[in-house]
């Protein structure tokens, strides 16, 4: 059955996923598990659009318990088999339950299959707290920098990824779902740069759950000019942390990412002409 | 990030909100009160992360303590927070706020009223340096 819970559950199944593929080392796993976590977006997708046709309600709430954490890959494999195989019972005999089983089917013979690679089994450090970056020496304060700016943005990235996913359901002309997805691509590539140098960095975790007052916006015009100075602030503070850390690499990264904000920008002063 | 009393109570005693109109930022805070005792605590924002740590700091202080024990709590935390930042006092100044409001909607609900929150608009911005 289409409802609330199982789109709880699916919400959670993709962050179980993607960030699952951010803790991993392993390339080829890492891209496929990716790849997984984008099918469960669009899940989430198609299921928010069935569940805002229907006037049902649905949020953005996760079980307190709700954890990704674990020193081992295995574990984390075998919790993500039971969750999707304890999903399954929720489904109904709908093409769109069947569509998603259909893919979790291949997901579920895929977990198992790295179940029986042995070597893939490596300790996590993607939750040990460490605090070091392992591509360049950077300093207590860069490193301080760093740490605080991952999860203010990884915060952020989710937060905007689910703000402008609630609009896009909501979106009332066809060029505004496209620039709400061009939106929705953009901060799923941030969230997972971020969650990646999280990672290394032994510091990943979840972001906190979104209150509705975060996403529940009836004034679209409000919402875009406030959100051209969310673009701006992260811009600034991407500025900032480029110009405080000395590796080059590190440093033309969030001058990138600083780029991409900008862009952002533009595209929220296009939705804000058409409306 | 493991932020202590985080997310809504459930059949609260009082619901109140901090925001910023200019910047959209925002703390709620729920109060589940029995006879002056504050029971339980939650709070959420969409704040930085100075106020999610001042959010679980300050509900940690006031949880399972009286009301009155509350206010010395309220005048310790801004104590604290004037010898730092002023980016820190303004997220400070959300999180009090929205507790305020709280207890003014718990009194208002206490008189009958059937408003779902109070909120109090705070002047100061939290993404100020």
């Amino acid at each position: 059955m289409i409802d609330a819970t199982l789109f709880k559950r699916k919400h959670q199944l993709w962050l179980r996923i993607a960030f699952l593929s951010f803790s991993l080392s392993d390339p080829w796993v890492k891209n496929r598990l990716y790849e997984f976590s984008q099918i469960e977006f669009r899940h989430l997708k198609w299921l928010a659009q069935s569940l805002y046709e229907n006037h049902s309600a649905y949020d953005y709430e996760r079980d307190p318990k709700f954890n990704i954490e674990s020193e081992s890959f295995f574990t984390l494999v075998h919790t993500t088999i039971n969750e999707i195989k304890t999903l399954h019972l929720l489904y109904g005999a709908t093409p769109l339950c069947e569509r998603m089983r259909h893919d979790e089917d291949y997901i579920l013979s895929t977990l198992n299959a790295y179940l029986e690679k042995l070597s893939l089994d490596e300790p996590l450090k993607a939750f040990d707290r460490s605090r070091h970056w392992p591509d360049a020496l950077l300093s207590a304060a860069e490193i301080d920098a760093l740490t605080l700016f991952l999860f203010e943005e990884l915060y952020k990235e989710y937060e905007l990824i689910m703000v402008y996913f609630y609009r896009q359901i909501r979106a009332a002309t066809p060029s505004q779902v496209s620039h709400f997805q061009d939106l929705i691509d953009e901060s799923h590539f941030h969230l997972r740069s971020f969650g990646e140098m999280m990672a290394k960095m032994g510091i990943l975790s979840l972001p906190r759950t979104l209150h509705p007052r975060t996403y529940e916006i009836t004034d679209m015009g409000r919402f875009l000019r406030s959100g051209i100075l969310e673009e701006e602030n992260a811009k600034e503070e991407c500025r900032k942390l480029s110009s405080s850390i000395t590796d080059e690499k590190l440093s033309s990264f969030f001058e990138f990412i600083n780029f991409q904000e900008s862009y952002h920008i533009e595209i929220m002063k296009k939705l804000l002409k058409e409306m | 990030m493991h932020p202590h009393n985080y997310g809504p109570l459930e059949n609260p005693t009082g619901v109140g909100v901090g925001h910023s109109e200019q910047s959209g930022e925002f703390v709620i805070f729920y109060l589940g009160t029995k006879d002056d005792i504050l029971e339980k605590v939650g709070y959420a924002t969409n704040g930085c992360h100075d106020t999610v740590v001042l959010g679980s700091m300050f509900t940690e202080m006031i949880k399972g303590e009286s009301l009155e024990y509350s206010k010395n709590a309220v005048e310790k935390l801004r104590e604290k927070v004037a010898l730092g930042p002023v980016k820190q006092q303004a997220c400070a100044q959300m999180v009090l706020t929205a507790f305020e409001a709280a207890q003014i909607h718990e009194q208002k609900k206490a008189a009958g009223s059937a408003e779902e929150l109070y909120a109090i608009e705070i002047g100061m911005e939290c993404e100020v340096e």
